[in-house]
């Protein structure tokens, strides 16, 4: 046999290639071997995906998945690889100390693809009650410094949540220790905002080009808009210097009418994650692919938010091979299919939408296998 | 028939008075017989332990088992079953919010038979530089009783680290009172860990009910006795009232002039735990067996020596009915050690050194009437 499995004919949606057509798609040694008018007698085993959407493996930027250590965390691959998800990035559960437990129990067993931002905090996050950031002393560069050398195959960043209950008053001084351990091993910081001390005008601020604000729609204090609903001039002058504005939908931390407001005036993310986590996964956010559902009811097209999940993602988190269906990437593929109906749909500020259509997640390949728990 | 059968060496079971040449033998998991002389063409295999020394299979009730979490930690199965213990405490590497990952992925899996003492502090021991009830928030007894109770068959009780890295002096008596209202609210013991010059170890004992336990006893400071200072009246009064002094040797918790200072004066130790963990396993710690050597060089008989390992632990544990005993009907779990002679250096948490002219040494573990051996996994 020529090809391992063959989805047939269905709209092969792919950003990185400018793909938005009905077409066939191979898989080979794991990898992607043909896009194209395939013909069935050389696969193992054929998909027909007649009527739905074939994308690259859909990308989350931000989950939590470290259970019984984090009490974010959920099961990883019930979350991800199970919702269409074939690669994700656990945004900051873990610090220094704890996350050689997390790669050898966690992420190393996983079906999911799993990469993991490093919590500038060397405990990451334990407790809700007590943030990791108040006492200072636990944003340990050194450590985090050594522990993102020793595990920089995944280990693709650094998080520091800097909100007041979170932080304390320490927004500032924890980012500047979260950009050096980040600067020191060359990947980006992603800080996640929202109820800061600072406004976040100073804080994005400090940020490179690369580096990911997560929440950035959120409805609480200092967000991304004006009193007068405007996107403040600072946050679009940091978009356009290349700090990446990401979702991050989460149990508070998405408002449609903040969305509303942004999106009107221009001010698109530039990644949309789930920030799935064991507050959320039973609503408003249930998956990556509710959340990004939402983004096609404010009125983005499938193939912007396909991009937003994919290729998007893929080049934050600078992973060659992932995030799209070009011949020889590696061979994860997400099938969608897009539902007609009434669906109503809730942010995290209990806002709920009426929306007419919907994806669905109907089946996820990774390494050019199905996914068959 | 018999599954097992170990044989022809020097018995001893302090939980039965028993220090004689004996065959043991092995049923189902269970210890089946101890005789003078059993058949050995009942038995389906036969360990020779001729010369050797079989007890009941040791217990070390002071180890940090959840690596990679817990700074301390070391995997489970290479310091304790491997090194002749079949059953190990946890003492304190979780609290409740981090105790769903060490249950599921170091003691259901682990072949050792592990069972772990809670953290007050409710993310337990993680880093070795900022002590885990420096902010007193995370000493929280509800969370912790939660956790207890949800996890009775496994948690035998509460940990709470009193010396003054782990937590301010103002708060010491806070959290010893949280600690034992968590415990006592799912009927567990207190296991307090102590250890500095300021904080004499009688002002701590007397908030302790029987049964609880003190660890790190026999430590240069703040212990049962120092090279300066005898054991006082309140410890024996502690001890007479049923509290309980563990050694829980440790990178620095054991000191050979307290021994000394204790033994002449009658005080033993109640239990022998090594504290093995990171900063010990490579020396001075290396192991429990190594931790008993150093006791029966100072002059304990071997008979209290293993005493302290096996019966008097799993007592404590309120497991005596099923380990640390060769009772017919219990676990047959059997350590066979050798009592080898020789030269042999052993070093304090203080760095002081000593000769001794024997060493006890692991030969084979058998845990619920199997060899453990590895390698065959």
């Amino acid at each position: 046999m020529k090809y391992d499995l063959l989805i047939k004919k269905g709209l092969v949606v792919d950003p990185s290639q400018g793909l938005n057509q009905v077409g066939d798609i191979a898989f080979a040694d794991g990898k992607v071997a043909a896009v194209g008018s395939l013909s069935d007698g050389d696969a193992a085993e054929v998909i027909d995906a007649t009527g739905l959407i074939v994308t690259p493996g859909l990308l989350d930027l931000h989950v939590h998945v470290f259970p019984g250590v984090s009490h974010f965390g959920v099961d990883a691959d019930h979350s991800n690889i199970g919702k269409g998800v074939t690669t994700a990035v656990d945004a900051g559960s873990a610090g220094a100390l704890t996350f050689p437990f997390f790669r050898k129990h966690i992420i190393e067993p996983a079906d999911t693809r799993l990469y993991s931002l490093l919590n500038i905090s060397s405990t990451g996050m334990i407790s809700p009650n007590i943030g990791e950031l108040e006492d200072l002393r636990l944003a340990d560069v050194e450590a985090a410094i050594a522990a993102g050398r020793a595990n920089r195959d995944l280990i693709v960043g650094i998080k520091a949540r800097l909100s007041r209950s979170t932080a304390g008053e320490n927004d500032v001084a924890a980012l500047e220790r979260a950009l050096e351990a980040a600067d020191a091993l060359g990947v980006f910081v992603m800080i996640h905002v929202g109820g800061t001390k600072s406004p976040m005008e100073k804080l994005v601020n400090m940020l490179r080009p690369g580096d990911v604000v997560t929440h950035s729609y959120h409805g609480n204090d200092y967000g991304i808009l004006d009193d007068a609903g405007r996107v403040i001039d600072g946050i679009k002058e940091a978009q356009q210097r290349g700090v990446i504005f990401d979702v991050g939908h989460g149990a508070g931390s998405f408002s449609f009418d903040v969305a509303e407001k942004a999106l009107s005036r221009g001010f698109n993310p530039g990644n949309i994650s789930s920030d799935i986590h064991i507050y959320n996964i039973e609503g408003p956010v249930f998956d990556q692919v509710t959340t990004i559902s939402k983004f096609m009811w404010l009125g983005m097209s499938l193939e912007d938010v396909v991009r937003l999940t994919t290729e998007s993602t893929a080049k934050i988190i600078d992973a060659d091979g992932l995030g799209t269906l070009k011949v020889g990437s590696v061979g994860d593929a997400t099938i969608l299919r897009r539902d007609e109906g009434k669906f109503i749909m809730t942010d995290s500020v209990g806002r709920s939408v009426t929306a007419n259509e919907k994806l669905a997640h109907v089946r996820t390949i990774r390494s050019g296998r199905v996914y068959r728990p | 028939m018999y599954d097992m059968l170990i044989r022809g060496g020097t018995v001893i079971d302090p939980s039965q008075g028993i220090d004689a040449v004996q065959d043991v033998a092995i049923t189902d998991g269970k210890v089946a017989a101890v005789e003078a002389s059993i058949n050995v063409n009942l038995a389906k295999e036969v360990i020779e332990a001729k010369d050797m020394i079989v007890t009941p299979g040791l217990i070390d009730m002071h180890v940090h088992a959840y690596p990679g979490v817990c700074c301390y930690g070391l995997e489970p199965d290479v310091t304790n079953i491997a090194r002749g213990v079949t059953t190990a405490m946890d003492c304190g590497s979780a609290g409740a919010r981090t105790f769903p990952a060490f249950r599921q992925h170091f003691i259901e899996r682990a072949e050792t038979r592990l069972y772990a003492l809670l953290n007050i502090s409710t993310m337990g021991i993680i880093s070795s530089k900022i002590g885990e009830l420096d902010d007193m928030r995370w000493a929280d007894v509800e969370e912790t009783a939660e956790a207890g109770r949800t996890n009775r068959d496994v948690v035998l009780g509460v940990k709470v680290r009193l010396s003054g890295d782990v937590v301010a002096m103002d708060d010491k008596l806070d959290a010893l009172k949280r600690g034992i209202e968590a415990a006592e609210s799912f009927g567990g013991i207190v296991m307090i860990h102590v250890g500095d010059k300021e904080t004499p170890l009688e002002t701590l004992t007397t908030h302790l009910r029987p049964g609880d336990v003190v660890t790190h006893a026999f430590r240069q400071w703040g212990g049962v006795a120092s090279a300066h200072r005898d054991v006082v009246a309140e410890l024996r009064e502690a001890r007479a009232r049923g509290i309980i002094f563990d050694v829980g040797h440790g990178a620095g918790s054991c000191s050979f002039d307290t021994i000394e200072t204790a033994l002449a004066n009658e005080f033993q130790p109640d239990t022998i735990s090594s504290d093995v963990s990171t900063i010990s396993v490579e020396g001075p710690v290396f192991d429990l067996v190594t931790t008993m050597s150093k006791f029966l060089h100072y002059g304990m008989e071997l008979d209290d020596v293993v005493r302290c390992t096996t019966e008097a632990p799993a007592q404590v544990m309120g497991l005596g009915e099923d380990l640390g005993t060769l009772r017919p009907g219990t676990n047959g779990d059997v350590t066979v050690l050798s009592l080898d002679e020789g030269e042999f250096t052993f070093t304090d948490a203080e760095g002081k050194t000593t000769r001794a002219g024997q060493k006890l040494n692991p030969v084979s573990t058998i845990k619920g009437g199997r060899l453990y051996r590895p390698w065959l996994r």
